[in-house]
């Protein structure tokens, strides 16, 4: 073996590591996660897409949610955002039962879903003027998110005019300015290219460090989540269920030269190992042939 | 003549207001609410498929003669088609804007107001271009019952008498009013809705497929015009030698 590779493994935590978390665990609850469970009817018959899901999140955490496509993880979020009936289980926000939509719980979609027909700032002041704002309230807390998420230049800008990353950046706007107590985020990144990708990340944690606000972040790219989050919920596929919660123990505030740090490193290679098993690898690769004929028939 | 224009004029846009006042909140009650869906589709589907010009007799029956039995004509042939296009239109609308409008807070009554009407009035726009195209059909058969009336009457007339020549310009008109009408909408589209800047290939594509007769006849319109023009010219200068 290379020694070079010989790593710490992600739990071996330094005792302050260890106090972050539990420290962390004492924090009121947010979001409560209890048996959550999902059927699909599909012409083909019933699809389990999430089964026996159990997690907590808790106050000013940022929980990332990580797992092979097709584990449910869009159904989870759209679930705890209410666009979703759950088969079995409930979601609890500071206690209440989830029972639909509503403006406590914020969502960036990975598709970009302002609205074209609205300014910038006038999409950010959709929530506000919905929950009854004056016009005039609405627009000076909007131009204070659009400020904060530094688009202050394009608060007169329609969503055809601005590149990828710059909507997504509105979008988060936008959801802020209803002040919810939680913000699902369901591969908000997974459409830019890498380096903007990169960038997003790191105003996600500027934004995250500044405002008083619980994140549960989608994702199925590992680096993302262990730079992002506190900690990372592995799901299973087929049916989905949660494989471990994983804290990861990378310090805070993040930069991009930790990615090269060995508890980065470490933890990275523990949820790699859970996604790919070794010994999994050297599956057929799935190429499409047509049958070979009998040449004794044709 | 200048009358009897602003009399056609006239009768369509007032039977295709109509329409649009009971037409599109109808169609889009029915894309948005499967309440109303259920309840006005299967009735509009039955009524569509009974020609217009049927009810002609009962209309003037009930309405008399003058304008008003014309303009109902042309709202029965317009409406239906408007609520099953209207609804449809509706039901296009991307969906994550209406998930992403709850997240906000938005409630059923104001989804339709600030989502589902803004998000659907460039689409909505180019069907209205569309079925304005239809009306013109039905001004044509309207005119013709009861009293006849307009650029209808006025071709049926002076077809009897074989004066053909007075016929063409009539019909070129009409042609020549329905496409300018159509060009001048389609170039109010992008100053409305510069945000749809790039949107419908599609309906765009509608568009030019349904003008596409009124083209050609302005087309032939054109070329007549300069063989008179040319033949008129010649004459002129044989006249000169
Ligand atoms: N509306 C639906 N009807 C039927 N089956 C569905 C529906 N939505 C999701 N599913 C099924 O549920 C499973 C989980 O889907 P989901 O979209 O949540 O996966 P995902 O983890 O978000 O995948 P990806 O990473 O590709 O986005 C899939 O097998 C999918 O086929
Ligand atoms: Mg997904």
């Amino acid at each position: 073996m290379n020694p070079q590779l010989e790593l710490p493994g992600y739990r071996d935590q330094s005792p302050e590591v260890a106090a972050r978390f539990s420290r962390l665990r004492e924090r009121p609850v947010v979001l409560e996660v209890r048996g959550l469970g999902k059927k699909f009817e599909t012409p083909r018959g019933l699809i389990t897409a999430l089964d026996d899901v159990s997690f907590s999140v808790h106050k000013r955490e940022l929980m990332c949610v990580i797992g092979p496509s097709g584990c449910g993880k869009s159904t989870l979020v759209r679930i705890l955002a209410g666009l979703e009936t759950p088969s079995a289980g409930e979601v609890l926000v500071h206690g209440q039962p989830v029972l639909g939509p509503g403006p406590d719980r914020g969502m960036v979609f990975q598709g970009y879903t302002l609205f074209p027909w609205l300014s910038v700032k006038e999409n950010v002041m959709f929530g506000p003027r919905m929950a009854g704002k004056s016009a005039f309230s609405a627009e000076g807390e909007a131009r204070e998110w659009i400020d904060l998420v530094g688009l202050s230049k394009f608060e007169n800008a329609y969503p055809h005019q601005l590149s990828g990353g710059m909507k997504q950046r509105v979008a988060i706007a936008r959801a802020l300015a209803n002040q919810p107590r939680v913000l699902f985020m369901d591969e908000p990144f997974g459409a830019l290219d890498a380096q903007t990708r990169c960038q997003m990340q790191s105003y996600l944690l500027d934004i995250w460090r500044n405002v008083d606000i619980t994140i549960v972040f989608i994702t199925h790219d590992l680096d993302e989540a262990v730079f992002l989050s506190d900690r990372i919920l592995v799901l299973d596929a087929n049916p989905g269920r949660v494989h471990e919660l994983v804290e990861v123990p990378v310090p805070r505030p993040r930069s991009e030269a930790q990615i090269f740090e060995a508890p980065f490193v470490a933890t990275r290679k523990h949820i790699d190992r859970i996604m790919h098993p070794p010994g999994q690898e050297q599956k057929e690769t799935p190429v499409m042939r047509l049958a070979v004929a009998d040449p004794d028939v044709v | 003549m200048g009358d009897r224009y602003r009399k056609s004029l006239r009768v369509i846009f007032m039977g295709f207001l109509w329409a649009c006042l009971i037409g599109i909140p109808l169609g889009i009650l029915c894309g948005v609410f499967d309440f109303f869906s259920k309840l006005f589709e299967p009735f509009v589907d039955f009524f569509r498929y009974m020609p217009a010009p049927t009810f002609s007799t009962l209309l003037v029956a009930v309405l008399l003669a003058g304008d008003a039995p014309k303009i109902a004509l042309v709202f029965i042939g317009t409406v239906f088609q408007m609520v099953l296009v209207v609804s449809k239109t509706t039901r296009l609308l991307d969906p994550s804007l209406l998930e992403a409008a709850q997240t906000l807070g938005a409630k059923p009554r104001q989804m339709v107001a600030r989502v589902v009407i803004p998000g659907i009035l460039p689409n909505l726009y180019n069907d209205l271009r569309i079925l304005l195209g239809w009306a013109w059909t039905w001004l044509v058969i309207a005119e013709l019952i009861g009293v006849k009336s307009g650029l209808t009457e006025f071709i049926e007339t002076q077809g009897r008498f074989r004066n053909f020549d007075r016929v063409y310009p009539i019909i070129i008109l009409i042609g020549v009013t329905g496409f300018v009408m159509d060009q001048m909408l389609s170039w109010l589209h992008g100053i409305f809705f510069p945000w749809a800047a790039r949107s419908g290939p599609l309906s765009r594509g509608i568009v030019t497929l349904l003008s596409f007769p009124f083209r050609v006849i302005a087309n032939v319109a054109r070329q007549r015009m300069a063989a008179a023009d040319s033949l008129s010219s010649s004459s002129n200068r044989n006249a000169n030698r």
